[in-house]
C-alpha cells in the first residue's frame, strides 16, 4: 500500500516538477518512469487478489484479445499524440527561426540606408530582441505576451514609415517591408503557439488509456514470480514514458523541452554595432 | 549562587528584554527614512514647479499610508530652489550630506538639472527627475520619469507631418531645452522631406515678440512649433492673433505648456492651438480619474494637473517598488532594482528602461480648450521606447553641441540677457 502511495506521488510530483520547477528533464522522466514502475508493482498483490489465477486462465483468450486490442488503439492514440505535440514543437521553432531570420535580414539591409536610418533600425531592433528575450520569453510560459516588445516592434515599424519620400522608392525599401511583414507575422504566430495546449479530452484518454492497458495486463494474470513482474514494470515504465514524453511537448514555451530563445540571442550577438 | 551572579543574569534578562522590545517596531537606530524633495518654491519658475512639491508629497503621504517602507515613515524634506540654478546646487549638496536623504526628488527645468547631476554622481546618490526634456544626457544617478524627445516631441512631429502640413516654423525661448529640441526636431522634418520656413529665438522673460511674428507671416508655414517658455507666452499668442494666425489659419503646437501655466496665459486666446506631451489631465483612465480626485480633494477642486506633476507622482511610487524589492536604501542596490520596475500611473502603465533609466510612456497630443484643459485628439498606439540621445546624430555629435552652446552662453544653459 504504501509502495503504491509512493508511486502515485512520485507520478505526481514529476508532473509538478515538469510545470513548475527547474529541475532537469531528466531527473523528472527518471521520477515518472520510475514512479509508475513502483506503483505498478504495488498494484500487483491487489490484482493478485482481484483477478485469481483460475478466472485468469479461463478467461485467458478473451482477455487476451481485448488487451490486443486496446493496447494498440492506445499506442495509435499515444502516437498521434505525441506526433501532434513534436509538430507543435516543430513549427514554434520554425515561427522562432523564420522571425529572428527576418530580423537579421531587415538589419542587412538597412546598411544600404544612410546612417541616421541605420542607427534608428539598430536601436529598435535591439530593444525588440532585448525584450522578447528578457521579458518576453518569460511571459509567453504563461500565455502572455510583453507590452514592451510590442510596443518595440511599432517602433521599428515607425523607422520605415516616417522615411523621406526618395527613400520610399528603392527596392530595398519593399524589401525591407516585407522582412517586416515577417517579423510582425512570425511574431503573431508565436504568440498564438503559446495557446498550443492538449485539449482535456485528449488528455482524459492518455491516462484512462494507460490505467485500461494496466488492468488489461494485470487481468492476464501475475501470478508467475519475477517473469510477471518484469513484463508489468517494462509495460508501466513504457506508459509512464509516454505520457512524460506528451505532458514535456504539451504546449511549445512553458516547460524544459520548450522552444529556446538561442535564435534571437545568436541575432543580438551578431548585431553590427554603430558607433551611437 | 552569589549575589554578581544574580546581578549578572537580571542584567542579561534585561538586555533580552530590551532587544526584543526594539525589534518588536523599527531597526535599533532606524527612524523614518529622510528623502528630499527640491523644487523652486519662490521665483520665476515657482508658478509650474511648486504643484510638482504638491503631487510629490501626495505620493509620499501614499507610500506612508501603505505601511511606509522597510517598515519605516518616509519623512520628507521640502527645500525651496528659489528658480534659482547656484540655490540648487547648495541645497542638494546639504540634502545629500546633512540631511542624508535616500533619494531626492526634483529638479524642474533643465538648468537646474545639469546644475545638479555632477553633485549627484559625486555622492552616488539618485534624483528623480520629472520633467520632459531635450535629452542628449544619461545619468546613471537620475531616474528620469519625464520624456525625452523621442517619446514626445517626435511622434508630435510625425502627427503634424502627416495631418496639418509640410512646412514648419520653429520659435523658442533662447536657452538650452528649445536650442536642443529644434536641434532634433529639424533632423527628424529633414529626414520626412518637410520644410523648416525658419527658427528664431526669444530671451527667457522677453515680451517683444514683434519680430519673430513678422518672420512667420513672411515664411508662411503650415505649423509652428514653439518650444516658448514661461510668460512670453502671453505677447506671443496675443501677436499670433492679432496678427491673423489662428489655430485655422497656422495651427502652432507647443511642446511646453501644460495645464499648470494654462490658466496663467489667457487660454481662451491660446485656444484651437495644440500641446504635445504624454499627460493630459483630461486623460479617460480609471487610475487618472481617482489621481485627480485625491490631488483635488487635498489641494482643493480648482487646481489642475500637468504632465511633470504625473510623473514626479509616478516616480515616487517607482523609487519606493525598487526599495521593496531591493530591500535596502543602498543607492547600487536600489538602482539595480529599479530596473525593468512597472507602475499603472494615471497616464498608463510606465515601464523604467532596464538600459537607460528613462520611463517608457505614451505620446499624447490635445488641443487647448477655452477653460485651460486639453482634448485629446492623439495617444500613440504603444509606450515609447526612450531614446535620450536622438538617433540622428552621433552622442559625441549631440554632446559637442551642447558643450558650444554652454560656452557660446558664456558658461550657462541661457543666453545672457
Amino acid at each position: 500500500m504504501l509502495e503504491g502511495l509512493a508511486g502515485l506521488g512520485s507520478v505526481a510530483a514529476a508532473q509538478w516538477l515538469l510545470k513548475e520547477s527547474t529541475v532537469s528533464v531528466w531527473l523528472v522522466a527518471a521520477l515518472m518512469v520510475g514512479g509508475g514502475v513502483v506503483l505498478a508493482d504495488a498494484m500487483i498483490p491487489v490484482a493478485a487478489r482481484v483477478f485469481p489465477a483460475e478466472r485468469c486462465e479461463a478467461l485467458g483468450n478473451l482477455v487476451g484479445g481485448a488487451l490486443a486490442i486496446v493496447g494498440t488503439v492506445y499506442a495509435i492514440v499515444v502516437g498521434f499524440v505525441v506526433v501532434v505535440v513534436w509538430q507543435s514543437v516543430s513549427d514554434a521553432e520554425t515561427t522562432v527561426a523564420r522571425e529572428s531570420n527576418a530580423i537579421a535580414g531587415l538589419e542587412r539591409m538597412s546598411r544600404g540606408y544612410a546612417v541616421p536610418v541605420r542607427r534608428q533600425v539598430q536601436e529598435a531592433a535591439r530593444t525588440y530582441l532585448r525584450l522578447v528575450i528578457d521579458e518576453e520569453w518569460d511571459a509567453m510560459a504563461e500565455r502572455r505576451s510583453s507590452a514592451r516588445a510590442d510596443a518595440a516592434l511599432v517602433e521599428l515599424w515607425n523607422v520605415y514609415t516616417d522615411l523621406a519620400p526618395a527613400d520610399r522608392t528603392t527596392p530595398l525599401y519593399a524589401e525591407s517591408l516585407s522582412r517586416l511583414n515577417e517579423i510582425s507575422d512570425n511574431r503573431r504566430l508565436r504568440l498564438q503557439a503559446t495557446g498550443n495546449r492538449i485539449p482535456p479530452l485528449m488528455w482524459l484518454l492518455v491516462y484512462l488509456g494507460a490505467v485500461v492497458t494496466m488492468v488489461l495486463a494485470y487481468a492476464f494474470g501475475v501470478q508467475h514470480g519475477w517473469y510477471t513482474r518484469m513484463v508489468i514494470w517494462i509495460l508501466s515504465g513504457m506508459l509512464a514514458f509516454a505520457v512524460f514524453l506528451v505532458a514535456a511537448l504539451d504546449a511549445p514555451f512553458d516547460d524544459r523541452m520548450s522552444v529556446e530563445p538561442a535564435a534571437f540571442v545568436f541575432v543580438q550577438d551578431n548585431m553590427a554595432e554603430l558607433e551611437r | 549562587m552569589t549575589g554578581l551572579s544574580r546581578r549578572a543574569l537580571l542584567g542579561a534578562a534585561g538586555g533580552l528584554a530590551a532587544a526584543a522590545l526594539a525589534g518588536c517596531g523599527e531597526r535599533p537606530g532606524a527612524g523614518p527614512v529622510k528623502v528630499g524633495v527640491l523644487h523652486s518654491l519662490t521665483g520665476s519658475v515657482a508658478i509650474s514647479e511648486a504643484p510638482i512639491n504638491d503631487a510629490t508629497l501626495m505620493a509620499i503621504d501614499e507610500v506612508n499610508a501603505a505601511g511606509g517602507l522597510l517598515g519605516r515613515r518616509l519623512d520628507p524634506i521640502v527645500v525651496d530652489g528659489r528658480s534659482d540654478w547656484p540655490a540648487f546646487a547648495a541645497a542638494i549638496e546639504r540634502l545629500i550630506t546633512v540631511d542624508k536623504v535616500a533619494v531626492v526628488f526634483g529638479c524642474y527645468t533643465s538648468a537646474s538639472r545639469r546644475t545638479v547631476v555632477p553633485i549627484v554622481e559625486r555622492h552616488d546618490t539618485l534624483l528623480v527627475y520629472p520633467t520632459f526634456y531635450e535629452g542628449l544626457e544619461l545619468s546613471p544617478n537620475i531616474l528620469y520619469t519625464g520624456a525625452c524627445p523621442n517619446q514626445f516631441i517626435t511622434p508630435a512631429m510625425r502627427w503634424f507631418f502627416d495631418n496639418r502640413g509640410k512646412s514648419f516654423f520653429l520659435a523658442g525661448s533662447d536657452y538650452v531645452f528649445p536650442h536642443a529640441t529644434n536641434a532634433v526636431i529639424r533632423d527628424q522634418l529633414g529626414q520626412l522631406g518637410a520644410k523648416i520656413c525658419g527658427e528664431e529665438y526669444l530671451l527667457l522673460g522677453e515680451t517683444r515678440v514683434e519680430p519673430v511674428i513678422k518672420e512667420i507671416l513672411r515664411t508662411r508655414p503650415e505649423v509652428i512649433v514653439s518650444t516658448v517658455v514661461g510668460d512670453t507666452n502671453i505677447p506671443f499668442f496675443r501677436a499670433l492673433r492679432s496678427a491673423g494666425i489662428t489655430p485655422k489659419v497656422i495651427p502652432t503646437v507647443s511642446v511646453v505648456i501644460n495645464e499648470i501655466e494654462l490658466p496663467s496665459l489667457d487660454p481662451r486666446q491660446m485656444a484651437g492651438d495644440y500641446v504635445g506631451l504624454n499627460y493630459f489631465q483630461s486623460v479617460p483612465s480609471a487610475e487618472n480619474q481617482r489621481f485627480v480626485r485625491d490631488f483635488q480633494a487635498r489641494f482643493g477642486a480648482d487646481r489642475v494637473i500637468g504632465d511633470p506633476m504625473e510623473a514626479a507622482y509616478f516616480g515616487v511610487h517607482l523609487w519606493a517598488q525598487a526599495v521593496r524589492s531591493a530591500e535596502s536604501l543602498d543607492t547600487r542596490l536600489v538602482r539595480e532594482a529599479l530596473r525593468g520596475q512597472r507602475f499603472r500611473a494615471p497616464s498608463g502603465t510606465v515601464y523604467v528602461d532596464e538600459v537607460n533609466l528613462h520611463t517608457w510612456k505614451k505620446a499624447r497630443i490635445g488641443q487647448i480648450r477655452p477653460d485651460g484643459q486639453l482634448s485629446i485628439v492623439w495617444t500613440s498606439e504603444a509606450p515609447i521606447h526612450p531614446v535620450p540621445y536622438a538617433v540622428y546624430r552621433t552622442r559625441q555629435q549631440w554632446d559637442e553641441m551642447l558643450a558650444s552652446m554652454y560656452a557660446g552662453w558664456g558658461n550657462g544653459w541661457a543666453r545672457p540677457a
